[in-house]
C-alpha cells in the first residue's frame, strides 16, 4: 500500500499541477484578450471571471484525493483547513475593521483562495511532522 | 485509548510502513494510533485485529482499565 499510496500521490501531484498550469494559461488569455480587446462589458466580466473555472475543477479534484485518504490523514487535512479558514478569516475580519478606522493599503479579496491554500499546507506539514519518524 | 500495537508489531517484526501496507493506510495513520494521538475507527479497530489474529479487546482496552 505504500507503494500504492506514493503511485496515487504522484498522480495527484501531476494533476494538480495540470490544473494549476491551466489556471495560469486561462488567467493569462483573459488578461491578454481583455487588453487587446475593446469587449462589452459582460464579455469584460465573464473574461474577469474565467480564471475561477478551472480552480473550480482543481477542487473538485481535491474533494476526490481526500475522499481517497485514511481517516488520519482526512482528520488532518480537516483540522488543517479549520485553522486555515480560521486564520485567513481572522485576518479579514481584523481589516476590516482596521479599515473602518484607519486608512489602509486595498488588498484585493482574489488572494483569500491562495492565503486559505498556503496556511492549509503549512498547518498540514506541521501537524504531519511528528508523525514522519518511526518510534 | 491506550493500545498495544507498538507490541504486537514489534512481536511480528514489522515495521510500521509494513503494517500500514497491510491495512491499507498511511504510516503516519499507523504512528498516530500507536502513540495514542488517533482513535481508530471501528472498520481500522476490526482490520488491526484481523491482521494481528487478536480480538479487539486484546489490542485496545480504554485508557482507565491501563493494566
Amino acid at each position: 500500500m505504500s507503494n500504492e499510496l506514493g503511485k496515487k500521490e504522484k498522480k495527484f501531484l501531476v494533476k494538480f499541477m495540470l490544473h494549476i498550469a491551466m489556471f495560469l494559461a486561462v488567467l493569462a488569455l483573459s488578461v491578454v484578450l481583455n487588453e487587446t480587446n475593446d469587449l462589452s462589458i459582460y464579455s469584460t466580466g465573464f473574461l474577469a471571471m474565467s480564471p475561477v473555472i478551472p480552480v473550480i475543477f482543481l477542487l473538485q479534484l481535491v474533494v476526490n484525493h481526500y475522499r481517497s485518504l485514511d481517516e488520519y490523514i482526512q482528520r488532518v487535512m480537516g483540522e488543517s483547513l479549520l485553522w486555515a479558514i480560521g486564520v485567513v478569516g481572522c485576518a479579514a475580519m481584523a481589516y476590516g475593521l482596521l479599515s473602518e478606522m484607519v486608512e489602509v493599503p486595498t488588498i484585493s479579496p482574489a488572494f483569500m483562495l491562495p492565503a486559505i491554500a498556503v496556511i492549509f499546507g503549512v498547518a498540514q506539514s506541521i501537524k504531519l511532522a511528528s508523525d514522519t519518524r518511526e518510534e | 485509548m491506550k493500545n498495544r500495537l507498538r507490541v504486537l508489531r514489534a512481536e511480528n517484526r514489522w515495521s510500521q510502513a509494513d503494517l500500514a501496507e497491510k491495512l491499507g493506510v498511511s504510516r503516519q495513520a499507523v504512528n498516530a494510533i500507536e502513540t495514542g494521538k488517533h482513535d481508530p475507527s471501528l472498520t481500522l479497530a476490526f482490520a488491526l485485529a484481523e491482521t494481528f489474529g487478536k480480538s479487539i479487546e486484546e489490542i485496545f482496552c480504554p485508557k482507565e482499565q491501563n493494566n
